[in-house]
């Protein structure tokens, strides 16, 4: 038995110290009114190791009062509203037969302090910890049990003289009402919720093999755009967009939702352990209005575990994972790279640079000196490991509960020549103490310790080297020398190891947070006042070491090799140290209380967040030797120190009231006076409100006959005023910078003394000011078929205004200003959403959800600054607003007469791109370049989260989508030298005869002004539907084994992520989610796993 | 820092000004860097060939300029740029306290610097709008193109102020080189006047734009402080600073350590046989160029040239200038492996030598069989090909005043003055070429007076310009880009001339380079002729 047996020996104890020594012993939480309990008369109890049932009947024998136990958690209620007989008779008839039974949920899980009683008598039962129960009855024929528990539907069954019953039974829609949902610096009932809330469960976070949780939400909840865009190690978060676009403000930053991870703003999601996530709830609506000046993205709240009480329970998970890149675009061999660049030179009517002859040796491929090199394939290698290993203990008393986890995560690159490494140690101590009757601490500790180790040279030059490099030069030469690529030791390989030194970083991260919570009711019942401090902090040291390498170049003619070791680099080391603290001080008072029909839950609050960053950055050059990593090593001459200081603030009076009138008819209000930082003095402050209602129709007495049908059902609608500070500091001030761009030093006198320099930043903008979100909602939720199926449909209207913009468009050159960010954009974003959940769980072996939800999106740009005398099929008013702006072409011209009928460039000829004349002025110009209303952030996404259960056995996938997107693949414009992909070389033009169905341009390279050109031949669609993660596991459950080696459940699993994608992308060698023109970024991966699980 | 501290300070008022010199042209080679134009202009002109088309040249030497791609040779909002910055700083230069005469010297430098914005717009745009106020955002943003000449009066009356506040020399050696002088902003005048006075901008022959050049060049003679380099090698010149310059810029060798930063010139100048990128090389037309030893042009019957041995005999600043096939070149210890394999000093551009398409790191040989052997550092060490030397750009030098005065003085008809001033250049110490026929006049004169140019001058920037200002450029550009084959058989090098790259030139049009389509779509400005 794993729960405690009971002994109480007292005589004449109130009701309510019984209960505390029952819970000390049990380690069961209670739930109670402690108004009813102190009601009570004393009892006496003489109990020796029984159980919590026995120990419970005794106490409440003689009382008007019942129980019932939900999970570890005892709920004792007033006799009189439970259905239920307590304190069971059993020994008052004959018997005649003995039924054993069982109870459990749908999912399988046994429920304890089920009641059992047989309709139409007084004779009745409760099911023990296992959810067992033994029943004596007298017509075992005839009887019809009645079973029971709370939050579960009722059930009634007839025995038929079975003497073993096994009992599945199902969530009563008020317990989903019941879940408790979070939300901005509060929680709710998911029954009383007025706002666009979804909740994402643990579950799904554990499924996604990558060490970024972010990438778990992909497909998962409506509303949310996930796209990765890279795998590697410890740089592959997910790209988030609540709801789509809203803005076109400031690229890439201030579009994405603002992350609190247990109510502190800015603190890293994507380091937080998988296994620790308790929640996580987006906020997409109006709700977020809470968050003020930054709510404007949406909001994305995580929620740590925290401790139950009772005995630890220990868990450990650990896998072991394989990476894999997607795609990856196969490019030319070595014959094919010297024809396609001798069409080029005899295009430009240079010299050929490639002897015929030698091309023949390439493709006679027989001579060792005349071979070809993949180097993609070089580069990268087919598989890297990724280890995890968590442990967690939770557990606790009444007094102190705790949840207890750490993580070790070791991810490898897939480069095949390096040590790049991703490390991941993770910590988090999550800890409640009940000092009294009102008094609660918490006490929540996380650290991490990530190492990230990189190659000195960045990915995006390894990768501009990899597909730049000549196919005939190998990685070694024919003696096993390394080759030195295109001069300078610039050989991929070699550039991705070690051999040039490295770029590691460290980032200490500490996340503490102090908390309090003080009921207030001898003031007035329902007071309640709490707040917290946290101390955040990361420490980020860098040190980069660049060093010669050994490089070999080889002449052919002479048949000798040449190190190209001097002239690599100059060995240098640049360390960084960099100190960033954010500090949260949070006040809030509470009050909640229920007036009779009238449920109000109100809030005043405070918050401040103040953050600053100090770094120091020291670099020395030309070492002494290359050993020695150290500064001290460098020389003294153009040593460096330098450092630089950021710092901002925000602060905020805010609140929040929620109303309920009989649950049925929901109110809120928000409203959040906000300040920050990034604005001058007097712009600093403003309002943000927000209203949100809600009517649980299915509440009302008229729709008690659609009840049996639909089973739920509540109208929503909210309306709130948000905002988005993303901007740079002190804008709204004139800054002069002194140069540290060496272009840019200019140097003075015979002995080229350097000068200190200063250049001014953009002219200021005093009136600068937060970007406006009027943002509009209005849903339904809806449950049907008893319970299984949950319907939610949304549509959202978000206009934002005072977008903060440069009006780089309409203002001359000529008066030479760059002018500043200015609140001077609209845009428009509207769309809906909706998730459909079929849940089949009943008491067969096979159980099955299905899902579907989907997001839609469309943004449209209301004002941009524009340059006034830009062609009306350019502008960007009235289109999405990532739209790309291209020629037209009609593919490519195939003979010299298409060329000469049609308008075109200068120069072109057969082979170049057939751009449409759209103004139609008789010259081809950037003004015939159009508008595609498309972008490369979907407009349309979907996830379909599909779970089959049978027995111990279970398949979980996520499928996850999106179309209406369009991206442009240009490899051509990497460099003059590219190597092109083969789908480019296969189909490129090469005369009118030979190549009479070419597609794409002739041999072209970055400095091809007729090709190089954003066209409509290059955008493709970017829909794609992929296997974005899955898994198939078995559990042990009462294993006879597992139990007598302390095991009480183990888990195994095998899974994995990115698994596979249909999209029309594959002949590109292009991942779905990739956007780089050309491909130089760190591809996406594919992860297959194993692991298992542990419990204790 | 804030407004308030830069234009209270007068530390921080000269940091500021120091900035602005950015406006010059640079010896950097830095892909991105427009303001760097000097080694791309070269390249996209008779005068050379740059190999890897680092700044777009192509569209210029292929004459598919447009106002929607200019290769990298749009300066027109970085000019603009630049002369709002120097406007901000002569809007509160007044105001800053502290020592009257900085202020007046730093004063002195922005007027130059922005007249030499203004000349650096006008020369490829023709007549720009004229700014002398800084805007803000409430300023009126409306404005037209001044016509040439008052661009060109309004350049001259920048020169004159900053002439007048300027110092000759500065008295502290640490500022003798880089910095503003008096005689700077009265060459900046000379160069100006002389473009402006040329048919391409002087329709009506007016004789007063001659004077006036004339004039401003004498000037600078006149001021007496500078003298023609007298060293030898001439090579010097453009290596060690030297009192024929008169205005450069610096760039120390300070800050170059990989291959992704400036690598000094002599990386990218050099043959590939040398480690070297052979980026920019000479044409054969610079080639030709150059007199024979005994002063005469090759296609002088009488000089006695002969093209199957064409490096023998010829003006000694041939060999100071270019490397041609046989000429050596370099330090035999800072290119060690060259040696190892079996070379020597000596250039081998001929098919199969180590600067041939069969030599080390084949793709940068050179496609002229030329490379230049002006502004190279033999101290550079082409074991480590990093940049350990400094350099300098030359803005103006005094053979370039003395060519400006000589041209001048010819088209006012002063013929002798303008030989007297020709041969002052041609026979100075280091050079030696014998004086020209005094009897020289006329068309065969001014034939002299060009070819002078494009031999003192290659590759200082001018080359470009000249043959637009003297109405020629369709000629020579559409004559392509020329070099030569050198054939090995046994002993005997057998050379044939051909051309490497075809060039095209849409007259009248690509005189001038069109105005930006993104600047034509914001304001109401005049196109140039030719471009839509």
């Amino acid at each position: 038995k794993t729960f405690s047996q009971i002994t109480i020996k007292e005589k004449n104890i109130p009701l309510l110290k019984a209960i505390g020594l029952i819970q000390k012993q049990s380690g069961f939480d209670f739930l109670y009114n402690s108004e009813m309990i102190q009601r009570q008369s004393n009892i006496s109890l003489s109990l020796q190791n029984v159980s919590i049932q026995e120990a419970l009947n005794a106490c409440f024998k003689n009382l008007p009062l019942s129980y019932a136990i939900v999970d570890r958690t005892v709920i004792i209620k007033s006799a009189s509203t439970l259905v239920t007989l307590p304190g069971a008779i059993t020994e008052s008839s004959a018997p005649v037969g003995i039924i054993k039974g069982h109870v459990t949920d749908e999912t399988g899980k046994s429920l304890a302090g089920a009641t059992i009683a047989i309709k139409g008598t007084t004779i009745g039962t409760s099911t023990d910890a296992d959810g067992n129960f033994n029943l004596t009855i007298k017509d075992p024929q005839n009887a019809i049990l009645v079973i029971s528990f709370i939050g579960y539907k009722t059930q009634e069954i007839s025995l038929l003289n079975r003497t073993t019953i096994t009992i599945v039974l199902q969530v009563s829609p008020d317990l989903q009402q019941q879940e408790v949902v979070v939300v901005g610096y509060s929680t709710q009932k998911k029954g009383s919720l007025t706002a666009a809330v979804t909740t994402i469960k643990p579950e799904d976070v554990r499924m996604n093999s990558s060490p970024s949780i972010s990438n778990a939400l992909a497909g998962v909840s409506p509303g949310l755009v996930i796209n990765n865009r890279s795998g590697k190690p410890g740089y592959d978060d997910a790209l988030m967009l609540v709801r789509g676009y809203n803005t076109f403000a400031n690229g890439s930053t201030g579009v994405g939702p603002l992350i609190v991870v247990d109510g502190i703003p800015d603190r890293n999601m994507n380091r937080v352990n998988p296994a620790d996530v308790e929640s996580i709830t987006l906020l997409k609506d109006a709700s977020a209005a809470i968050y003020g000046v930054r709510a404007a993205n949406g909001v994305v709240l995580v929620t740590t575990k925290r401790g139950k009480s009772g005995k630890p329970v220990i868990q450990y998970d650990g896998n072991m994972a394989f990476q894999h890149l997607t795609r990856i675009a196969p490019r030319v061999n070595a014959w094919q790279y010297m024809t396609y660049y001798n069409e080029l030179a005899v295009i430009n009517g240079t010299q050929t640079p490639y002897d015929p002859e030698e091309i023949e040796k390439y493709k006679a491929g027989n001579d060792p000196d005349y071979t070809s090199t993949d180097w993609t394939d070089q580069v990268y290698k087919a598989w890297a490991p990724q280890t995890s290993h968590a442990l967690s203990v939770s557990g606790g008393s009444d007094n102190v509960r705790y949840n207890v986890s750490g993580q070790y995560i070791n991810q490898k690159s897939n480069y095949s020549n390096s040590d790049l490494s991703y490390q991941n140690f993770n910590l988090r101590s999550n800890i409640d103490i009940r000092a009294n009757k009102y008094i609660k601490f918490n006490v929540d500790l996380a650290a991490w310790k990530e190492t990230s180790k990189n190659p000195a040279i960045d990915d995006g030059s390894i990768m501009h080297e990899m597909i730049s490099i000549y196919p005939f030069i190998p990685v070694y030469w024919k003696n096993g020398l390394p080759s030195g690529g295109l001069g300078y030791g610039r050989n991929p390989v070699l550039m991705s190891s070690t051999e040039p030194g490295y770029n590691n970083i460290t980032y200490l991260t500490f996340n503490p947070k102090l908390g309090i919570d003080i009921q207030l009711p001898f003031i007035t019942k329902g007071l309640s006042v709490s707040g917290y401090g946290a101390f955040d902090n990361i420490n980020t040291f860098n040190k980069f070491y660049k060093r010669p390498w050994h490089a070999y170049s080889y002449n052919k003619a002479t048949d000798t090799y040449t190190d190209q070791y001097s002239s690599t680099a100059l060995s240098q080391i640049t360390q960084t140290s960099s100190q960033s603290a954010e500090n949260t001080l949070f006040l809030k008072l509470g009050y909640d209380r229920q007036f009779g029909d009238h449920n109000v839950s109100a809030f005043a609050a405070y918050e401040q967040t103040t953050y600053n960053n100090t770094s120091t950055t020291a670099q020395r050059q030309d070492l002494l030797g290359s050993s020695l990593d150290q500064l001290f090593s460098g020389a003294d001459l153009n040593q460096m120190g330098t450092g630089s200081a950021s710092q901002w603030g925000r602060a905020s009076y805010f609140g929040k009231v929620d109303y309920a009138y009989k649950g049925k008819y929901l109110a809120n209000l928000i409203l959040r006076y906000n300040g920050s930082f990034n604005f001058a003095p007097d712009k600093q402050w403003g309002l943000f409100p927000a209203v949100a209602l809600g009517w649980r129709i299915s509440d009302e007495n008229f729709f008690k006959p659609l009840l049996p049908v639909i089973n739920n059902l509540k109208l929503r609608a909210s309306w709130g005023i948000m905002g988005s500070d993303a901007v740079a500091q002190y804008y709204y001030m004139t800054k002069y910078g002194i140069v540290t761009n060496p272009a840019y030093y200019t140097y003075f006198s015979d002995s080229y003394t350097q000068s200190t320099n200063l250049s001014p930043s953009s002219v200021p903008n005093p009136n600068i000011t937060w970007e406006k979100q009027d943002t509009r909602n209005l849903g339904v939720d809806m449950t049907l078929l008893q319970n299984k199926l949950n319907i939610t449909f949304d549509v959202f209207r978000n206009y934002r205004s005072d977008i903060l913009a440069q009006p780089l468009s309409s203002v001359p050159q000529y008066t030479g200003l760059t002018l500043p960010y200015m609140n001077i954009g609209k845009s428009l974003n509207r769309g809906f959403e909706f998730a459909i959940n079929y849940r089949q769980a009943t008491n067969r072996a096979f159980q099955y959800s299905v899902g579907v939800n989907l997001t839609y999106a469309r943004s449209k740009v209301i004002y941009q600054d524009e340059s006034p005398n830009i062609p009306a099929w350019q502008q960007y008013t009235g289109h999405t607003v990532d739209s790309w702006l291209t020629y037209k072409t009609s593919g490519i011209y195939h003979t010299q007469d298409e060329v000469l009928k049609s308008p075109h460039l200068p120069g072109a000829g057969p082979g170049d791109l057939w751009i449409q004349d759209i103004d139609h002025d008789g010259q081809i110009t950037s003004k015939d370049k159009v508008r595609i209303d498309y972008g490369v952030k979907p407009r349309l996404s979907f996830g379909l989260p599909l779970s089959f259960t049978y027995k111990g056995w279970s398949l979980n996938m996520i499928f996850a989508g999106q179309t209406i997107a369009k991206v442009q693949i240009r490899p051509q414009a990497q460099s003059a030298v590219v190597v092109p992909p083969t789908w480019v070389y296969d189909d490129r033009f090469v005369s009118t005869e030979a190549t009479p169905d070419a597609k794409f341009p002739r041999a072209s390279n970055n400095g091809d002004s007729r090709n190089n050109v954003d066209a409509d031949l290059y955008v493709r669609d970017a829909s794609f539907l992929r296997l974005k993660n899955a898994e198939l596991s078995y559990i042990f459950t009462d294993n006879d084994f597992l139990r007598r080696i302390g095991i009480s459940q183990l888990r195994l699993f095998v899974g994995g992520s990115n698994i596979f994608s249909v999209d029309g992308l594959k002949r590109y060698g292009v991942d779905p989610e990739n956007t780089s023109l050309t491909g130089v970024s760190y591809p996406q991966t594919r992860t297959v796993r194993f692991g298992l699980n542990v419990n204790l | 820092y804030t407004d308030a501290s830069v234009w209270t300070d007068l530390s921080l008022t000269e940091a500021y000004a120091n900035n602005l010199y950015n406006i010059l042209p640079n010896v950097q080679h830095n892909w991105d860097n427009k303001s760097s134009r000097s080694w791309a202009l070269s390249a996209a002109c008779d005068e050379g060939y740059n190999k890897f088309n680092d700044y777009n040249e192509s569209v210029l030497n292929k004459g598919t300029l447009t106002p929607d791609n200019l290769g990298n040779f749009d300066i027109w909002s970085l000019e603009f740029y630049n002369i709002q910055n120097c406007n901000t700083f002569l809007s509160k230069i007044d105001a800053v306290p502290g020592d009257s005469s900085v202020r007046n010297r730093l004063k002195g430098e922005v007027l130059y610097l922005r007249a030499f914005a203004y000349y650096m717009l006008v020369r490829d745009y023709g007549g720009v709008p004229l700014f002398s106020k800084p805007f803000d955002l409430n300023s009126n943003f409306k404005a037209t193109r001044a016509s040439f000449d008052e661009c060109v009066s309004f350049i001259v009356a920048d020169c004159d102020a900053a002439a007048n506040l300027l110092p000759v020399n500065y008295a502290s050696s640490d500022a003798k080189y880089g910095k503003a002088t008096k005689g700077a902003s009265m060459a900046l005048k000379s160069t100006i006047l002389l473009y402006a006075a040329s048919p391409f901008w002087n329709d009506n022959k007016d004789a007063t734009k001659w004077q006036k050049a004339a004039d401003a060049a004498k000037a600078v003679i006149d001021l007496g402080v500078y003298q023609l380099y007298s060293g030898t090698p001439y090579c010097q010149l453009f290596v060690k600073p030297n009192p024929e310059l008169i205005m450069v810029t610096l760039k120390s060798a300070k800050y170059s350590n990989s291959y992704s930063d400036f690598t000094g010139i002599e990386t990218f100048l050099a043959p590939n046989g040398f480690h070297g990128w052979s980026s920019f090389a000479p044409s054969q037309q610079l080639v030709d160029a150059f007199n024979t030893a005994d002063g005469k042009l090759i296609t002088d019957p009488t000089s006695g040239y002969n093209d199957q041995n064409p490096y023998a005999n010829r003006d000694p600043r041939f060999y100071n200038d270019i490397l041609f096939d046989g000429r050596p070149f370099g330090n035999t210890a800072y290119c060690q492996d060259r040696y190892s394999a079996g070379g020597t000093s000596a250039c081998q551009f001929y098919e199969g030598g180590l600067d041939s398409k069969t030599g080390f790191d084949n793709w940068n040989y050179s496609l002229t069989r030329y490379s230049f052997r002006k502004y190279q550092d033999t101290t550079f060490n082409f074991n480590t090909g990093l940049g350990a030397t400094n350099h300098f750009w030359v803005i103006s030098r005094l053979s370039e005043i003395y060519l400006n005065y000589a041209e001048a003085q010819y088209n006012l008809g002063n013929y002798a003055e303008a030989i007297k001033y020709l041969n002052l250049v041609r026979q100075r110490p280091g050079v030696n070429l014998p004086a020209l026929d005094g009897s020289l006049s006329g068309a065969e004169l001014f034939a002299r007076i060009q070819n002078e140019r494009q031999v003192e001058l290659c590759l200082e920037g001018h080359r470009y310009y000249d043959v637009r200002r003297w109405k020629i450029a369709e000629g020579t550009q559409n004559a392509g880009c020329r070099g030569v084959t050198i054939t090995l058989n046994g002993n005997v090098k057998s050379y044939s001339y051909g051309v490497i790259q075809t060039r095209a030139f849409n007259s009248p049009a690509n005189y001038l380079l069109p105005i930006p389509r993104a600047e034509i779509q914001r304001t109401s400005l005049q196109q140039n002729p030719g471009y839509q």
